[in-house]
């Protein structure tokens, strides 16, 4: 169990919100970035219960975003494991966290980020595989051609009604 | 805040070039555009209310008044910043004792924020979970200040006063 009764040390506190602040998902001024550090699920959940609870509101995206920054993956509370399935299957509900509702977590997991080079996860592409009949194959590959498209795109837009 | 002013600053240039041409062309003059800083982000504009150490999200309350074409510039600046304006920010509760501080004042573009006192009552009344260590150290630097406004407006201080929650 995480708790929110202990006192924590200024660097432990550091490190998280640098990591957070230097990955563009917080806003610190008194806070030097760090980009390159590893955190432990446990210890930024320990930042965010008992010092700055946006830790909380930003660690999911942080988590997607950046999955081999964080450490202790055994240890993450259950509550914490179900909002990042959530977060991950689209979902527009799920489990509050400490107080923050699941809606702002999705929202910032769901915001471009500053460096530009993670996607938010709802523009994330998934692996789909279909078994089409040769025809069907064929024709798609026609019709992307003429538009100048790959096959994902062609169906995409055929999909989500896009111009 | 660097952050702030760089983003107002870039505003500021593109409703002046902006006005520049129109003038030229004789064509109407857009209203200076007023911008009114709430949350977090007024805290990080003032100097007491920095002494806090606050940490924001990219959000950006806002109330903003001007011609469709400024609010989207501003808007656009924000974007391009990677801040994110909340549309909500009209629906932000404010106690009835709020004031407004200037920050960046020009002939094209007025900006103020919350004075820290009152974001805090705000925080403290309809947003207490995330703000609750906030709220906790404004207390020890506002002191009976903001203790009163919170209490007037039927918060409840021992909240302050508690340790943090569990997972």
């Amino acid at each position: 169990m995480v708790t929110g009764s202990q006192r924590i040390s200024p660097a432990l506190e550091k490190r998280v919100l640098g990591f957070l602040t230097a990955k563009g998902l917080l806003i610190a001024p008194h806070i030097t970035p760090k980009s390159s550090v590893k955190i432990r699920i446990r210890d930024a959940l320990t930042v965010g219960l008992n010092s700055e609870p946006r830790v909380i509101e930003v660690l999911p995206a942080a988590i997607l975003h950046f999955p081999r920054s964080f450490l202790g993956y055994d240890e993450m509370p259950d509550t914490l494991r179900r909002t990042l399935e959530c977060i991950r299957a689209g979902m527009e509900t799920g489990p509050s966290l400490a107080g923050i509702p699941y809606s702002e977590m999705l929202r910032w997991a769901n915001e471009p980020l500053p460096d530009k080079r993670t996607k938010p996860e709802r523009e994330r592409r998934i692996t789909k595989a279909f078994r089409l009949k040769r025809a069907a194959l064929e024709n798609l590959k026609i019709r992307a051609s003429r538009e100048k498209m790959s096959e994902t795109e062609f169906l995409e837009r055929l999909l989500l009604g896009e111009k | 805040m660097d952050i702030l002013k760089t983003t107002f600053a870039q505003v500021d240039d593109e409703l002046s070039r902006i006005a520049r041409e129109r003038r030229t062309e004789d064509l109407p003059v857009l209203k200076p555009l007023q911008i009114k800083i709430l949350g977090q982000m007024s805290l990080l504009m003032d100097p007491v209310g920095q002494a806090l150490n606050p940490t924001a999200t990219r959000d950006v309350d806002a109330l903003v008044l001007g011609d469709m074409l400024a609010v989207n510039i501003f808007r656009a600046v924000l974007k391009s910043r990677s801040l994110v304006y909340d549309e909500l920010s009209n629906e932000i509760w404010l106690p009835d004792t709020a004031t407004f501080l200037p920050y960046h004042s020009s002939d094209c573009l007025s900006v103020s924020y919350l004075d820290p006192v009152s974001a805090l009552t705000s925080k403290a009344i309809k947003a207490k979970e995330k703000n609750r260590f906030l709220v906790k150290r404004g207390l020890e630097v506002f002191g009976q200040n903001l203790h009163d406004a919170i209490v007037r407006h039927g918060g409840d201080i021992s909240y302050f006063k508690q340790r943090g929650l569990e997972l």
